[in-house]
Parts: structure tokens; sequence; C-alpha cells
């Protein structure tokens, strides 16, 4: 009897460990995702469907990939134990740079290997993705060969970012996993001090409050670089960038530059036809780049946005920003030095609450606080006005479907809502409406300077990642760091380089073309005298007679309510 | 006379044939090694392959790595198997993937550590490879690593439990322990996919770079990489 008693207790562990099951589940609900929209018994029968589905697929490993922020970290090195542990499905969670993110499912893509089971792809790629033809439409999937393995408390409509994932047919062609938008950042207590407030209206005549436009944006950065130059016995800056030739200098034009300058044609989460790539469309078809062909890659707003770009790296940001990169420029905010940032992704909020730092009150409290980026003067109301991030879970026909069934499961399972209102907490990159709108964001909101305030207005529509005018990000993507960095490095003005660029990118979208595409395909149109198209509504637009219109300021609780 | 003949091959070859392309690489058994004064290896033969696909004539010279990626930096070159990275990007043009490989976490049979994801790692001492991928991934993610100059030395390290993991690559490793007849080893995670790519200076015409991004395409879709892998793997 003892014998048969201590068999079928290493059964159970047995089971338990390798098969998973509602013990872990329970035990995981109680110790890591206590913080949840639902209720306990909600979860537990959440993770019971998990825990049924998974049963054909416990012999697999899976290996998915995604960008190293700390989002993905928790999912990785968190999120795929207690999967294991509660469906009996291994993970593999790759952390990798974006830029090989990108490489890798572009290798997969056109290589056909399976690489990986899910890429968390930036949705940056949906034109990619739409037209290739190579990956799997998830409303396809759910209905269909996937329709066993899909969560039927997935809750698609509670996702804030589906809209920037959906194809030009309408159907969804990933799932988003996590958000971040980029947006002004600023030090809210040099602000608020009376004697700079007081300077700043004597040199230039109005407040010294949240830039509404650039000219505002510009003359604050003269301020603190030029005028004050010194805050408490520490050197400061008005303006923070960086110029290294190098990938990560592309990201900053690809995501936002030439919509806050204002470039593109109005349209949410896109400009339409022409976008702020500068990419004008036709039927879903890309007509061209260069303002002869239509596009706004060389129009006055795009040149204008790479020349203040340089200006301000060279007038007003630190004198080493020129030789940087993204990551070496990123840890500057932090040091206390930069008094604002047109250009700041909210990835970094959570290091940038870190008590030990200058920029933090001792409590963790920020000195700092995010608000709307200002606008160009060719910016008009229904353009977009900044870049968000949206990392999502990509499926690739070359995938086995098995694989493919079982990594649906682990990309469900992160971002379903038991697991999702935790993961928020730890990475700050939401998700789902209903963790936005939670009691507990609501107790925690003050700690993160106006992030939670952003997501819960309608203004986060305005900030959208890269659309589907774009029809293959990874063949054109390098153009804009290669081209960019020739301005910044003063190799040629910012006319000369956007010209190169346009050309260029016209000829690429021919090699795409050339390649062929599944669906909507480049067919580039016949070059017209330039003044044809600048003479059209829209994009591209005319040069404007005067670029720096007189600066406008807000105070930071009038910009949150413009977001309401 | 050897030399000579030697001599005027090295002058004559670039009049009659145009210049070969200089392709450079470092031992890395079992991607690239000596056997029998040959330079070959898994990388070498679907470089072989790649240039036959392209028609383009070339010559393979084998250096320690650091001389190896230097002399790519600054001369009309190409290195192989290299791994593509953002910081490398701006030095090269790519011809990508040569190879697709994986790094994996080695542990010793008797040691009891539970190592599930990366950060179970993070307070174990981990042997690496100096100034390889490996090393530069695993320290860029923050973890302390003890590198040594051969990766060889790695295995009986582990073998001897001096270290606590083996972070190397899923077809050296069982080369090296293979080669010093270890029976103690055993894979433990494998935690990294790798894209490694034939990089070329960028004096390196760019009509030469299209062929060989076309040539790979070919070896690829006609299955020739995956034969020469399976040679490699058995």
């Amino acid at each position: 009897m003892p014998i048969k008693l201590l068999l079928f207790t290493l059964f159970l562990f047995h089971c338990l460990n390798l098969y998973g099951g509602p013990a872990e589940a329970k035990s995981w609900i109680n110790k890591e995702f206590k913080d949840s929209t639902l209720s306990k018994d909600q979860q537990v029968k959440e993770m019971d469907w998990f825990i049924k589905a998974a049963k054909p697929y416990q012999d697999i490993t899976i290996r998915v990939v995604s960008e190293r922020i700390d989002t993905h970290w928790y999912e990785a090195n968190v999120l795929t134990k207690a999967f294991t542990d509660i469906t009996g499905i291994k993970v593999v969670h790759e952390i990798t740079g974006e830029d090989d993110v990108v490489k890798k499912i572009k290798t997969q893509m056109d290589l056909g290997y399976n690489i990986y089971d899910m890429y968390i792809n930036d949705s940056d790629l949906i034109g990619t993705h739409y037209r290739s033809g190579k990956v799997v439409a998830l409303d396809d999937f759910m209905k269909g060969e996937g329709k066993d393995v899909t969560l039927p408390t997935l809750d698609i409509k509670d996702f804030i970012g589906t809209s920037f994932t959906t194809g030009p047919d309408g159907k969804l062609y990933q799932l988003p996993d996590q958000q971040f938008a980029n947006l002004y950042w600023y030090r809210q207590d040099w602000f608020s001090r009376p004697s700079l407030k007081k300077k700043f209206k004597q040199i230039y005549g109005y407040q010294l409050d949240v830039p509404v436009n650039w000219s505002a944006y510009e003359d604050i950065a003269e301020f603190f670089s030029v005028h004050v130059k010194e805050i408490d016995g520490v050197k400061v800056y008005g303006h923070m960038d960086y110029g290294k030739m190098d990938p990560s200098l592309g990201w900053r034009f690809s995501d936002a530059w030439l919509s806050m300058a204002g470039a593109g044609d109005k349209g949410i989460p896109n400009g339409l036809p022409v976008d702020e790539w500068g990419i004008r469309v036709k039927d879903c078809h890309p007509v061209g780049a260069s303002v002869s062909r239509g596009g706004a890659l060389n129009s006055p707003a795009a040149v204008y946005s790479l020349r203040k770009f340089s200006e301000w790296l060279d007038k007003y940001a630190p004198p080493d920003a020129r030789a940087m990169n993204f990551s070496e420029a990123g840890a500057w905010p932090g040091k206390g030095q930069i008094a604002q940032q047109i250009f700041w992704y909210t990835a970094f909020t959570a290091a940038l609450t870190d008590p030990k730092l200058a920029v933090t009150e001792s409590d963790g409290t920020p000195k700092w606080r995010m608000a709307p980026s200002p606008r160009g003067p060719y910016w008009q109301d229904g353009m977009k006005l900044g870049y968000q991030d949206a990392g999502s879970w990509t499926m690739l026909s070359s995938t086995p479907l098995k694989r493919r069934k079982a990594a649906w499961l682990y990309a469900q399972f992160v971002v379903s809502k038991t697991v999702s209102l935790k993961k928020m907490m730890v990475g700050l990159t939401p998700i789902r409406e209903s963790d936005i709108n939670s009691q507990k964001m609501s107790e925690v909101a003050h700690q993160y300077g106006g992030l939670i305030e952003f997501y819960r207005s309608p203004a986060r529509k305005a900030w959208t990642p890269t659309g589907t005018n774009v029809p293959d990000y990874p063949a054109l993507s390098d153009l804009w760091w290669k081209n960019a960095a020739l301005a910044a490095n003063k190799k040629m003005s910012a006319k000369q380089a956007m010209d190169k660029m346009a050309k260029e990118m016209d000829e690429r979208l021919q090699k795409v073309a050339d390649i062929g595409q599944a669906r909507c395909q480049p067919k580039l149109n016949t070059p017209k005298a330039e003044s044809f198209w600048l003479s059209q509504p829209g994009s591209p637009k005319a040069k404007l007679a005067n670029e720096k219109p007189q600066g406008k300021t807000q105070s930071y609780q009038d910009s949150l309510k413009a977001w309401k | 006379m050897k030399t000579l003949v030697l001599f005027l091959s090295l002058i004559v070859l670039p009049i009659c044939h145009g210049a070969p392309l200089k392709l450079i690489t470092e031992e890395l058994p079992p991607y690239a090694y000596r056997e029998g004064g040959k330079i070959t290896g898994a990388s070498v033969d679907i470089i072989k392959a790649l240039f036959k696909q392209a028609n383009i004539s070339y010559q393979i010279k084998m250096f320690p790595w650091k001389r190896a990626y230097e002399t790519a930096k600054s001369e009309s070159a190409c290195i192989f198997p290299i791994q593509r990275s953002q910081e490398r990007e701006v030095l090269f043009n790519w011809i990508s993937p040569v190879l697709i490989t994986q790094t994996a976490f080695y542990a010793n049979d008797s040691g009891d550590h539970q190592v599930r994801t990366l950060t179970d790692a993070l307070k174990l001492k981990i042997g690496t490879y100096r100034g390889s991928a490996v090393e530069e991934y695993l320290t860029g993610q923050g973890f302390k690593v003890t590198s040594v100059s051969k990766d060889s030395v790695n295995a009986n390290k582990l073998s001897f439990e001096r270290i606590d993991l083996w972070a190397a690559d899923t077809l050296s490793a069982p080369y090296f322990i293979k080669k010093a007849n270890i029976t103690n080893i055993k894979e433990a995670l494998v935690y990294f996919t790798t894209l490694r790519a034939l990089a070329c200076n960028p004096a390196v015409p760019a009509t030469t770079i299209s062929k060989l991004q076309d040539a790979l395409q070919a070896i690829y879709n006609s299955g020739e990489v995956d034969k020469i892998l399976a040679k490699y793997k058995q």
C-alpha cells in the first residue's frame, strides 16, 4: 500500500510538473497575477481553458523572439515559466535588438525557413506583411485552423492598437503585445521656477511652458543652452538628440520626425494618400516618394524637418551628441542636464523613476513630465502627431501548423486579462483599454509623469506607427539613417540629402515591384514637374513663406485637457 | 622556382581572370578549420557553393579573429561567418545569412543548476570564448562571464566543474566535447539564435554584393545549404 501511495504521489507530481495543471495555475495567480481586471474565479477559468487547449502540444518546445525592453524581459524570464508550469508547453523567448528581429523575420520570409514559431515584431511592418502573402492573417486563423486554440476571453475589441495591425483588407495581421509612444519630455521643476519664467518672458515675450509648436521648442532650447547655461552649478542644455551614422538614427526619422513637422497628409492612423514616410499610394499601390511622383520625401516640409534636426543638434544639444547613437543618448535625460527633449520614448518611464537619479525626488516621484509633442509649421488638425511603437505577435505561414498553434497559445497567454495588468505594471507598455482604465492604474498614475493620462485620452490615437503605405519596411528603412546622417554630419545640405533619399526610395520601390509582391505592389507614377504636385491640395505641400510663426506654449494642465 | 611560380601567379591572376575576392575567416570548428593543410568546415563549404553559384573567383585566408576583423574593415575584402549586429551594420555590406546558428548553455551532468530561462544563469559562473559574439551578447545583457582564448578549454573546465555553465555554439560545443572524449556534459538551454553573414568592405563593388545575395537565395532554395549542414550535424 505505501508503495502504491508513493507511486501515485510520484505520478501526480510528474503530471503536475511535466504537464501543468490547475494547481500551478492557482499558484501563479496567487503569487504573480494578483493584479488583474478579472476576478480570481475568472482568472482560474481562463487558465483552465489554457490547460485543456494546450494538451495536444505538450511535446513541443516553441521558440519566439522580441526586442530588448523591460516588458519582453519580463515575458522571457517570468511569463515563460508561468506558461510552462500551467500548460506543459515549453517556451524559449529570445531577446535581441529590434534591428535583428526585423532581419530574422525577413530571412524567414525570404527563405521559407522556420527560424521562430512566432515573432513579436513592430507593427511598422504591417504594409510589408499585408503585401507579402507570407504572414498569416490572424482573423482567418482564429476563425479557421486556429479556432480550437483561440482564447474565448481574448476580447480583441479591448486592445487599443488593432488599427495599427490591420491591413487595407480590414483583416487583423498582428496582435499587439506592448505599446509605447514618443512624447515631449521636460523638467517641470525648472519650468516652474519663477526666476526662469520671468527671464524667459523678458526675452521671448511669452510664458515658459509646454511648447505647442516647434517655434516655442526652439526658443526654449535656445533659452536653456544659450541664456541659462547653468542651474544649481550644473551645465544644462535645452535640447538632446543624437547624430551618429547608425541604424538607430533612422528610427528617429522613420518613426515620427516628418509627421511632427507636418510633411504628410491628414489621416489617422496614417496620412492618406501621402504618409509620414512621404510615400504616396493610389488604390493601395505605392506610386512614389519623390515630389515629382506625388510623394513628399523631398518636399519643403521634409527638408525643413531635417534642417531643424541638424540645426538644433548643432546649437542646443551637448557637444558630443552628434557622435552618439540611440542608446548612448538615451541615458542623458536621467543625468539632470537636459531641460527638454522633443522626442522621448515612454518605454523609458520606469527607468527614469529610479529614486537615485537627479531627475526624481527621493520617493521616486518624477521632477519631469511628458506632454504632447510640439508640431511643426506644416502640421494641420487631423494629422498624426507622433509615433507609437506596437510590438505585435506575428505568425508566418512557413511555420508548421502544430508549432503555430502552440506559439499562438503562448502569445495569447502573455496578453490575456489574467496576465496583462501585471505586465503593464512591470513594463508600462499598455495594450488593453480595461487595464488603462483600471482602479489599480488610477492609484499609481501619479508616479508616471503623465503616461496614464496620455493613454486614457483620445489623443493617443494621433500617436501611431508606420502604416500600410510602406510596402517593404526591411528593404527600405536603411535609407533613413544612411541619408539623414549625411545632413547631420554636414556632408550634404538637408535639401541635397532629402533629394538623394527620395531618388533612392523611388528606385527601391521599383525594385520591390520588380521582385513582386502578393498584392498591392508599387506602381510608380511617371515624374512630372514638382510645381504640379506642390499646387495640388494636401501633401506634398508648397514651401511656407514663414516657417517660424510666433512661439506658443500652454500650461501642463491645459496640455492634458487638450487630450480630452 | 616554387616561389617564382607563386610570385607570378599572384601578379598574373588579377590580370588574366580579374582579381579574386579576398575572403577572410577565423579558426572556428566545425565552421572553419584547417585539415591536412586545407581550410575546410561547414561555413567554408557554404561559401564555396555560394561563389560557384555566383561565378566569382575568390581566395580564402584564415587569420586570428582580431586580425581578420581589422583586415576586412580596412581592405577590399569580406569576412565570414560573422554575426550581423547593429553596431557592425554601417561598416560592411552584407550577404546574409550564410548560416543560422544557435547558442546554448552547457552544464555538467552532476550539477543541479536549474536553467529554464536566461536569468536563471545570472548568478552562475559562465565560461565563454574571448571576443566572441556569445560573450558580447551575454555581457550586453549584464552577465559576468569568464572568458578564455580557446573555446575548447571551456569543455575541460566544465567537465571538471571549474565553471557552472559553458555558453557555446550548438555545433562547436559537441565538436569540442567529442574531440576531448568528454562524457559528462549536457545541453541545458538553447537560448539564442544568430544570423551569420558574409560581410564585405564597402570597397567591394555593389554588383558583386548583389550577385552574391541572389546566389545565396539560390543555394538555399535548391537545398544545397541543408545538405552541407547535415554533413556536419552527424
